[in-house]
């Protein structure tokens, strides 16, 4: 077991040659989006593609991307608590650091969005007046609760192993994780369990109306075309948990190659995963059909001009390549997976899930430039510029750069000892 | 020049006029901060007042939550201090 913990406190205690140059080559990315960011700064959102027709772009994009991919952590470690899927076990802690990093940088990139970011207080102050009638407001409100409670989840259950981390390290760390476990008591197990079961009953609901009211940013707006739907809060889940639930089969992959943890993963929690994904990936291409189809054939002619642009107009390379090769393949290989008892590929489920990652968050750029940009008036083309590409880099960099340097600090799976 | 000031001005008010918004008796925004936080306040009563109960950690629990709203309302007033020192 003392050889398990070990094994477990492999990327804590030990630090590969690698680790730098691929830490220096994060920082230099996200180093190059903050001069971005100075620049979008001092000259306003000018130096952006947006302008008065399209006012949302990549930074809401990457908003919406981020906040799917958080709802993975909890919804698995939800699994493992309360379904005692304890085969997934190993991964829960994975899959909440993502949730952490993802909720982090899509608070962030709402921001980075602002014109003038210096008001940003104001959300606060004048909180209890707006609340009333603006989404974005309850939007922030669930993101703001769905961290609180997604890091205190966290931090309960790492009580006991950072107790371990700071028995077997020595030096600062050992003084670090003491600060970590104020109060420690040596049985407070019991006591942390029945917390976090309650806690993670607590978060579901929050996390399902997270992304609803992501949603409802948009399909409150009737004049959108494609927005004003009912069934957007159920489509933005099940993008959510097809792209979060994605995103840990990569990482969980990555980090199982890199630990050599093969003993401790087992390649059906991938298969499990990557089942997941497929089968939401499945809703969501039927989901999106049906939404086409609608607005091809009988919606309004807003509807039918911006579905056209996304199935034949200036879209269609985006869509289809979107659809085919980001959707429908991974989804075919998956599900060819799926139905061969005992066999699970787990780079290849990687790849397939990294792909289809990928084309989720050329799906929330799906739903929202086309819309604005030729919904109305079909005068506000967007492209993005190299601020806002330079910037969406490093949007993507720091979740990573601080995913990394959070792995030296903490146990990426649970130590246990029983 | 006017044509296209009354142009995006008409085009204004037929987006205003589509979307406009029924008023009701109970705006949308306390149903939505209702549905969010009740459950949360609920269940977090449930979680304090459950057994095993241990007080040292009881007090862990809350001081985590507070501190995390605390980081949180800290970070977007720091943030738009250091922001606003470019305008």
């Amino acid at each position: 077991m003392s050889d398990r913990i070990e094994e477990l406190l492999r990327p804590i205690k030990h630090t590969s040659r690698e680790f730098y140059p691929f830490v220096f080559l994060l920082g230099a990315v996200v180093l190059g989006a903050i001069y971005a960011y100075t620049i979008q700064l001092s000259h306003g959102l000018g130096v952006t593609g947006l302008n008065d027709i399209t006012i949302w772009g990549m930074y809401i994009v990457n908003f919406i991307f981020f906040i799917g991919i958080s709802h993975a952590g909890i919804a698995i470690s939800a699994a493992v608590r309360l379904m005692r899927s304890h085969r997934y076990r190993p991964i829960s802690r994975i899959a909440e650091i993502l949730t952490i990093v993802s909720l982090a940088m899509a608070g962030l990139s709402i921001v980075i969005d602002l014109g003038r970011p210096d008001r940003s207080f104001l959300l606060l102050v004048k909180f209890v007046e707006r609340f009333r009638y603006s989404p974005l407001i309850w939007d922030i409100t669930a993101v703001a609760t769905y961290l609180t409670l997604s890091s205190t989840y966290l931090y309960m259950t790492l009580r006991h192993d950072f107790k371990i981390a700071g028995e077997r390290v020595e030096g600062w760390r050992k003084r670090f994780y003491q600060l970590l476990i104020p109060a420690y008591q040596e049985d407070e197990h019991s006591t942390i369990q029945r917390l976090s079961f309650w806690l993670s009953v607590t978060i579901l609901p929050v996390m399902v109306m997270v992304h609803t009211t992501v949603a409802w940013i948009f399909a409150l707006l009737g004049s959108r075309p494609l927005w004003f739907t009912a069934f957007a809060g159920p489509y933005y889940i099940v993008a959510a948990i097809a792209s979060g639930i994605g995103s840990v089969v990569v990482i969980a992959a990555i980090m199982r190659r890199i630990y050599h943890w093969e003993d401790i993963i087992e390649p059906m929690v991938f298969k499990g995963l990557a089942n997941v994904s497929m089968f939401t990936t499945l809703i969501y291409i039927y989901m999106m059909l049906a939404e086409q189809i609608g607005a091809l054939y009988a919606g309004p002619e807003a509807e039918y001009i911006v579905s056209f642009s996304w199935i034949f107009g200036d879209f269609s390379r985006i869509f289809w390549g979107m659809t085919t090769l980001g959707l429908i393949v991974p989804f075919l290989f998956l599900l060819w997976q799926a139905f061969r008892p005992g066999y699970v590929n787990i780079d290849g489920s990687a790849i397939m899930c990294t792909i289809l990652v990928l084309a989720f968050w050329f799906k929330r750029y799906m739903i929202i430039v086309p819309t604005l940009s030729i919904g109305i008036q079909q005068v506000g083309l967007y492209g993005p510029t190299w601020v806002e590409l330079a910037i969406t880099c490093g949007s993507f960099a720091l979740p990573i750069l601080l995913y990394t340097l959070l792995s030296k600090i903490i146990p990426l799976i649970e130590l246990e000892e029983e | 020049m006017n044509s296209i000031i009354l142009g995006l001005a008409q085009v204004l008010l037929n987006i205003a006029q589509e979307g406009a918004i029924r008023e009701s008796q109970l705006p949308l925004g306390y149903l939505v901060v209702g549905i969010i936080e009740t459950p949360v306040v609920i269940l977090l009563l449930a979680t304090l007042l459950g057994k095993p109960r241990q007080p040292k950690i009881t007090g862990v629990f809350v001081s985590f939550i507070a501190m995390m709203v605390i980081i949180f309302i800290g970070a977007v007033f720091t943030l738009s201090y250091i922001l606003g020192t470019f305008y």
